[in-house]
């Protein structure tokens, strides 16, 4: 019976909102104005689909402490995607985290788009319904494990932390502060990574930008203190990372940065990113435990000619075989120097980049250095593409963090050691979530426990009460 | 419990039998994959190249253990050649094989190269055909990544692009260096074609490579991993669950019931041995190692043609100073080659000829004759920058014929650390190769002429290109061939084999691709049977 009530409540829902989806005479200027939104909130990169490399049919696999969510398609096929929405539909889903078919998770980073302005909602809509051409396409179906399989249950959340980017204005502001201000902290979603998160995965407002995880990788303090932030950069250094990935002497862009990078900054004005970088500035200072910056470092101590220079035998097969007890900078020497020099220094052409400087080498923070080297790098912009190959079928853990402490300490900080553990707990982190977050289930299950058995207590009572 | 240890065995971690592997392992099979040599990291190899003298040894960087030799170790191979011609080969016995230091040149055959009897009335027709072919062409270079011209005439006839294909090029040519660039602009006037030469050095990040970057150390070990080697299928089995076995040494195959493959025998190097059961096997272990392992088991010989018609590039080399500054060394080793002659009327009386461009740095090459005249200092540092930029190579891949005589055959005489035999190979050059020589030496004057040449060493030594093919070939009628066209055996109905020896033509071009669209067409078919 009910489920035959949905079923003709949404036809009626998608009757009406065809009619409404379909508007006569679009504009095409608000249509591109949509499109240029849609890559300032990188809504590709997890609304792809992974299989055909389409933008926006859906299937991408975000991996959260949750469990995998898969990115919906959002095209306006009205079967498979968002075709039958209306504005006001397309608008809670956005801002609200409401879809017309129950609520999204927070992996949509509706907490920060709730700040979008009324005016740059309307020609988003316009694009997805106009601009973006319908793929009929069923992505996977999210299935969480017990509670968060319960939708319903992420109301009392977005009650809580729904809206961390603000209450939106009818009109986005269009220049200075104000435009990198609203960018950042809606479409361009910056807190979904850079703030960190409490006990409930809810961004702490008081840390903005103070740094958080993505799985293994550290999205760092971008907040403007000069030490763990990115005070220390320049306003031209701001906007030539997001542009390209790469500011030499400051950071590269890997992860889901690069993917950052990729889809959504290499692709916005050059205004907006100027506008990003200034407001960035401006972003209150968040001193954490570091004591000396993480990027603009100039130490580049060269593989000393000892751990060079080793005459092997050929007859020696072992020796051409053996791979333990290699230090480091041996291995540095075979895997890395080829590209990044003996120096660190990379090509003079900045091609290849220099780890000097760099904010993932100088970090004391080593998981970035060992994704980097594990994962690789992959990133396009513009016509460039950032290519570094994965690591993790060449070396050993305990490989790696050799190597890994070789760069940190020769190119870093020499009191940044990386160890096997500090790898091991690096990786460990991808399937990490706090204590709240991966014992809810039980908790659930103990509390409604108590509950029936209170429950059971009180009626017990009143009937031995009557019974008196 | 089931009888097998797996579904399929194949013997051999080289870019053919790591294709063979993955093919079967994504088509849901099990696989174990034997390997005779040790795993070995791209870095330690590099690091190994960089603490040697042996700069020019590609083999060297390699661990030549002695469970799998390699053939630089003196009696491994006993040749039997001719006075003016010694049989030089080289081949790797690790993971990923030969592939981890060759430079990567990924040719199609020409559809003549198919039916070369039938068009020009020497050698043997494969029983396939190039259009049979073609489909798993283009399978062979998307595993690879192979970097190709697409809208050139492969076959120097300036007839459009051709060979045909049925795709594009997994990824356009890179940069044309300077070399090429004043090869095209002295040698084309007179006719020469001088083509990009299609290879497995990614151009744009490819499935897990990034770019070439021009490093010109293709050879022993791209240090970036930017090129193609067998590796990177082994890895890629490994990650779909194909269970590797380093060295574990195959010295037997055991027939069965009907004639069926049964067991495959190993040697560890503690010299402990130990028995695999599968329901197929595929040995791909090399143009030289498989045709031994056969004949030391007595399988797969009733055509009495396992081991012969050896087959190699053998052909002359040219060193010369040019009038101008070409500049080799920048770049990857191999950019170009001149296809003119690949596919001409002469093919009835000689060898087709391709000419090869090396493009190493040629310091090496030209310092120990200044030495020799006693140049020292600034005198020596000045002659060594002028001749070396004006110093190019030119080599003949010359075509040989499939002839019974020219074979391998297990060496008893000789026995590595557990106990297996070395090899001994008979190869002589008949008319047909030597009978290119006058062109060739045409063709070298012309080249001379075009650049006013000063000659550094003339093209009077023989020598292989170690390309290995023949020993075990393909055909329709099991009393003159090996294996059938699917690449099994035809005395066994289970046990196929990959390797460039089932090649019953060479024509002008390095049989890799070529061996890799079969194994790949082979393991296709395996699929189907178990």
């Amino acid at each position: 019976m009910f489920g035959r009530l949905t079923v003709a409540v949404s036809a009626i829902a998608l009757g009406a909102s065809i009619a409404q989806a379909a508007p006569e005479g679009a504009d095409p200027a608000l249509v591109e104005k949509g499109r240029a939104l849609a890559v300032a909130g990188d809504c590709t990169s997890c609304h792809s689909n992974p299989k055909t490399g389409d933008p926006f049919s859906g299937g991408y696999g975000v991996a959260s402490p949750l469990g995998v969510i898969y990115g919906a398609n959002i095209t306006p096929d009205p079967k498979t995607g968002i075709g039958g929405w209306s504005l006001s539909q397309f608008s809670d889903a956005v801002r609200k985290g409401r879809a017309p078919d129950g609520r999204l998770y927070p992996a949509m980073p509706y907490t920060a788009f709730s700040g979008v302005a009324d005016d740059d909602i309307k020609a988003m809509y316009s694009y997805f319904m106009l601009g973006v051409p319908a793929v009929a396409h069923d992505a996977p179906k999210t299935a969480l494990a017990f509670p968060y399989n319960m939708r319903w249950l992420m109301a009392f959340w977005d009650v809580l932390f729904g809206a961390s980017g603000g209450k939106p204005v009818a009109l986005a502001p269009q220049s200075g502060i104000a435009r990198g201000k609203y960018l950042a902290e809606t479409l361009a979603h910056c807190s979904t990574c850079h703030t960190p998160r409490g006990l409930l995965m809810n961004e702490e407002t008081g840390q903005f930008l103070a740094g958080g995880k993505v799985g293994s990788w550290t999205a760092p303090n971008i907040t403007s203190d000069p030490i763990a932030g990115i005070g220390g950069w320049s306003e031209a250094e701001i906007v030539t990372f997001l542009k390209t990935g790469y500011a030499p002497g400051k950071a590269i862009a890997a992860g889901e940065m690069g993917l950052a990078v990729q889809n959504s900054f290499s692709k916005m004005s050059e205004d907006d990113l100027r506008a990003i970088a200034a407001y960035l500035k401006t972003v209150p200072p968040r001193r954490g435990s570091e004591t000396t910056p993480r990027s603009g470092g100039t130490r580049s101590a060269p593989i000393p000619a000892a751990e060079l220079e080793r005459p092997l035998d050929t007859r020696d097969y072992k020796a051409l075989i053996s791979i333990a007890g290699m230090s480091g900078a041996q291995i540095y020497s075979g895997a890395c120097a080829t590209c990044h020099g003996h120096d660190g220094r990379g090509t003079p052409d900045k091609v290849l980049p220099s780890l000097v400087g760099a904010s993932t080498v100088g970090s004391s923070d080593p998981s970035n250095l060992v994704m980097t080297i594990r994962d690789g790098v992959n990133r396009r912009a513009g016509h460039s593409h950032a290519f570094m190959p994965a690591f993790a079928t060449e070396l050993s853990t305990q490989q790696l963090a050799a190597v890994a402490d070789y760069v940190s300490t020769s190119f870093g900080n020499p009191a940044h050691r990386v160890s096997e553990q500090d790898v091991a707990r690096v990786y460990a982190a991808a399937g990490q979530s706090n204590w709240l977050i991966a014992n809810a289930g039980t908790m659930i299950w103990t509390g409604l426990a108590a509950l029936a058995a209170a429950l059971g207590w009180v009626v017990a009572r009143r009937r031995s009460r009557k019974g008196a | 419990m089931s009888q097998y240890d797996a579904d399929v065995i194949v013997i051999g971690s080289g870019a053919l039998g790591a294709n063979a592997a993955y093919q079967l392992a994504l088509a849901g099979k099990s696989v174990i994959m034997l390997e005779a040599g040790p795993a070995l990291p791209r870095w330690k190899a590099l690091d190994n190249y960089h603490n040697i003298a042996a700069k020019r040894n590609w083999c060297a960087p390699y661990p030549n253990v002695p469970w799998a030799l390699n053939p630089y170790t003196p009696g491994y191979i006993d040749a039997h050649c001719d006075p003016d011609f010694q049989y030089v080969t080289s081949f790797l016995r690790v993971v990923g094989g030969s592939t981890r230091h060759w430079a990567s040149a990924c040719w199609r055959l020409l559809p003549n190269d198919f039916k070369l009897k039938s068009v020009y009335g020497v050698g043997r027709d494969w029983p396939i055909s190039y259009d049979d072919l073609e489909p798993w062409y283009v399978a062979a270079e998307r595993e690879i990544g192979v970097v190709g011209a697409d809208e050139e005439d492969q076959s120097g006839h300036d007839r459009g692009p051709y060979p045909p294909r049925s795709a594009p090029y997994p990824m356009p040519p890179e940069a044309k260096p300077y070399m090429v660039q004043r090869m095209q602009s002295r040698l084309g006037p007179l006719g020469y074609q001088v083509t990009h030469e299609p290879h497995g050095r990614a151009s744009r990040p490819y499935d897990g490579r990034p770019a070439c970057e021009g490093n010109n150390m293709c050879e022993p070990a791209c240090p970036i991993g930017a090129m193609y080697s067998g590796d990177v299928h082994v890895n890629k089995a490994v990650a779909k669950g194909v269970k590797l076995m380093p060295e574990c040494v195959a010295f037997k195959l055991v027939k069965g019931e009907k004639n069926r493959i049964v067991e495959v025998h190993y040697r560890k190097p503690d010299k402990s041995d130990h028995v695999l059961k599968a329901k197929v096997f595929v040995v791909a272990a090399h143009g030289l190692e498989t045709p031994k392992l056969l004949l030391m088991s007595d399988v797969a010989n009733s055509s009495d043609q396992v081991g012969r018609n050896l087959m190699d590039h053998t052909g002359l080399s040219l060193n010369f100073l040019a009038d101008e500054p070409l500049w080799t060394g920048r770049g990857s080793v191999q950019h170009a080659c001149i296809v003119n002659r690949r596919d001409e009327p002469s093919r009835a009386v000689h060898s087709a000829i391709r000419y090869s461009f090396r493009n190493l740095v040629p310091n090496m090459d030209v310092t120990p004759g200044l030495l020799a005249k006693g140049l020292m200092g600034k005198a020596l540092e000045d002659a060594i920058r002028d001749q070396g930029s004006r110093f190019m190579n030119i080599s003949t891949m010359s075509e040989t014929l499939p002839e019974p005589t020219n074979r391998i055959q297990p060496n008893p005489a000789f026995t590595d650390s557990i106990g297996l035999p070395g090899m001994r190979v008979d190869y002589h050059l008949n008319a047909y190769v030597r009978g290119m020589r006058n062109l060739a030496s045409h063709d070298f004057a012309n080249f001379m002429g075009a650049f006013n040449a000063e000659m550094l060493s003339p093209p009077t030594g023989w020598r292989n290109q170690f390309h290995i093919m023949g020993t075990v070939l393909m055909g329709d009628d099991p009393k003159d061939s090996v294996v059938d066209k699917h690449c099994r055996t035809h005395d066994h109905e289970n046990l196929y084999l990959c390797t460039t020896g089932v090649m019953p033509s060479s024509a002008t071009v390095n049989p890799t691709l070529t061996g890799v669209a079969l194994s790949i067409r082979a393991a296709r078919q395996i699929a189907t049977e178990v």
